[in-house]
């Protein structure tokens, strides 16, 4: 397994960025500010976590920026209904464990190409969801569904804790848990992890339903924040949560990655686009420099395959 | 046999009780061990660790609730690593980094660790430097006698007469004949299996 190389160039590139904003733009530093963006970026995180592992295992999920969108919609019309939010948070994120239990039967048991199932059900879920809408935004949410209830001073600090406890316990779990070394094989080696005995559709099914699972939570967290739930939430979010795991180093093949990475690949794209504005270039160049920067991790990989596969082949 | 493909017909009966085999999982709950032929492509997991690749089939005994015990697995790989003389500076080396001989020790390696009743062994050698290739042999003597059934599939005359007790010869998919130790010839291994009279 090769160490923290990737991770270093990933939090050097995070540190080279905080630098020259201290000089030129202190004022990204604001408390204002960085809450803003960390609640912002909250999804990507908690969704990138589950795409790691996704990832990991060798397959790839496309669907999660529609389930974000229908586990939104379907938080707000259980709290409508009259529910509590907790009650109404936890349908929502059923109904993500659901979709993403679809997405890994197919693949895992059906044994469809991931590429081919998840954007089956990026486009039937994002269009199921504009015919079951008629595209209207849910609005008139109870009072208590706003920051979950709790003040707005609180509600930052405890989805902090949140993805913080999230991220901590799949990396720790990835790490240490048999099912995690699972994860590892079956994305690596898969015939070798089945006739090691390890049921690699059973790992590759639970991947995609936690995935499913978390974008049932990133959706809950997200929409409290505002007073209605737009019916077209998370468009494009699939890309941003793929680049930043990509970024982080986790290979595309699958088998070899860390959270670590995950987590600094969502910092890293997440804080790239608004230092941009506070640098004063234009903000039309924010997706290009995303582009490059994901482009630049995908030829490292490349380059240090290539080495890693001489260094094997030599030996 | 492994329980990779559903079998045709005939029954696996295991120390005289017939035994249902659907999975690779089931088979090592059996106590059924095998070591593919293609370990580059079935064998080895090679961006994981020595040790992680030698615990892949036991995780059970090194972890308490799913919990890995890394120092336990750390433990377990090392003794096989001397046992089978793996050449390698440290059992957390990946996998990846071993020569071929040395790849197949631990492929091996994976499969002792479940302690099997029966060990199969699908062209063992193959690919591998000669000194690594007798040493291979003289694990698979040493576990034979300690009473493990050992199935080695070979197509290399030479090791199939040097090392069976008992040779079943197979021509397109079914058992042309079976031959014991001393009955085993180049001559007859090669009749049966192009089919001509003995």
């Amino acid at each position: 397994m090769r160490r923290y190389g990737r991770e270093l160039s990933v939090a050097a590139s995070i540190l080279l960025l905080a630098l020259v904003l201290a000089f030129l733009a202190p004022g990204y530093f604001s408390g204002e500010n960085l809450a803003d963006l960390f609640l912002a970026n909250m999804p990507v995180l908690l969704i990138a976590l589950g795409m790691t592992m996704v990832i990991l295992t060798g397959q790839i999920d496309i669907s999660v920026g529609s389930m974000f969108a229908v586990c939104g919609i379907v938080a707000g019309a259980l709290a409508k209904l009259g529910l509590p939010i907790l009650a109404a948070g936890a349908g929502a994120i059923v109904a993500g464990i659901a979709m993403g239990a679809v997405n890994g039967a197919l693949v895992a048991y059906v044994r469809m190409p991931s590429i081919v199932v998840t954007l089956a059900t990026m486009v039937a879920l994002r269009d199921g969801l504009r015919w079951a809408t008629q595209g209207a935004w849910v609005s008139d949410l109870p009072p208590d569904f706003q920051w979950l209830g709790l003040s707005q001073e609180v509600y930052p600090i405890l989805i902090a804790c949140t993805a913080i406890a999230f991220a901590a316990a799949i990396a720790w779990g990835l790490r240490n848990l048999a099912g995690g070394r699972a994860v590892y094989a079956t994305g690596s080696n898969a015939s070798a992890a089945l006739l090691a005995g390890i049921d690699t559709s059973f790992y590759t099914f639970t991947v995609f339903a936690i995935t499913g699972a978390l974008a049932g939570l990133a959706a809950v967290l997200n929409s409290v924040r505002f007073n209605q739930i737009p019916s077209n939430a998370g468009l494009g979010l699939e890309m941003k949560v793929i680049a930043a795991v990509v970024v982080g180093g986790t290979a595309i093949t699958g088998g070899s990655g860390s959270i670590a990475g995950t987590v600094l690949g969502v910092i890293l794209l997440g804080a790239i686009g608004p230092a941009l504005t506070f640098l004063g270039v234009s903000a039309y160049w924010e997706r290009a420099l995303q582009g490059a920067i994901i482009l630049a991790a995908v030829v490292a990989e490349a380059i240090r395959e290539r080495a890693e596969k001489q260094v094997v082949s030599r030996a | 046999m492994f329980g990779l493909t559903p079998p045709d017909a005939g029954e696996i009966v295991l120390s005289g009780e017939p035994a249902q085999i659907g999975s690779p999982a089931d088979a090592i709950a059996h106590g059924i061990g095998y070591v593919p032929e293609d370990r580059r492509q079935h064998g080895v997991v090679l961006e994981l660790p020595i040790a992680a690749n030698i615990s892949l089939s036991s995780l059970d005994r090194v972890s308490r609730h799913g919990l890995i015990d890394g120092a336990e697995e750390d433990a377990l790989a090392q003794q096989y690593v001397d046992r089978l003389r793996v050449k390698t500076p440290s059992v957390s080396a990946a996998a990846g980094t071993l020569s071929g001989g040395n790849q197949q020790k631990v492929a091996l390696a994976r499969w002792l660790a479940t302690d099997p009743k029966v060990l199969i062994l699908d062209e063992p050698t193959q690919g591998v430097d000669v000194g690594s290739k007798s040493e291979i042999h003289s694990i698979m003597m040493d576990l034979a006698a300690s009473g493990m059934a050992i199935v080695m599939i070979s197509s290399e005359l030479p090791e199939v007469l040097g090392m069976s007790d008992r040779v079943m010869v197979m021509k397109s998919g079914t058992i042309a004949g079976e031959l014991s130790r001393a009955e085993a010839t180049q001559e007859k291994i090669l009749n049966l299996a192009l089919g001509h009279a003995v």
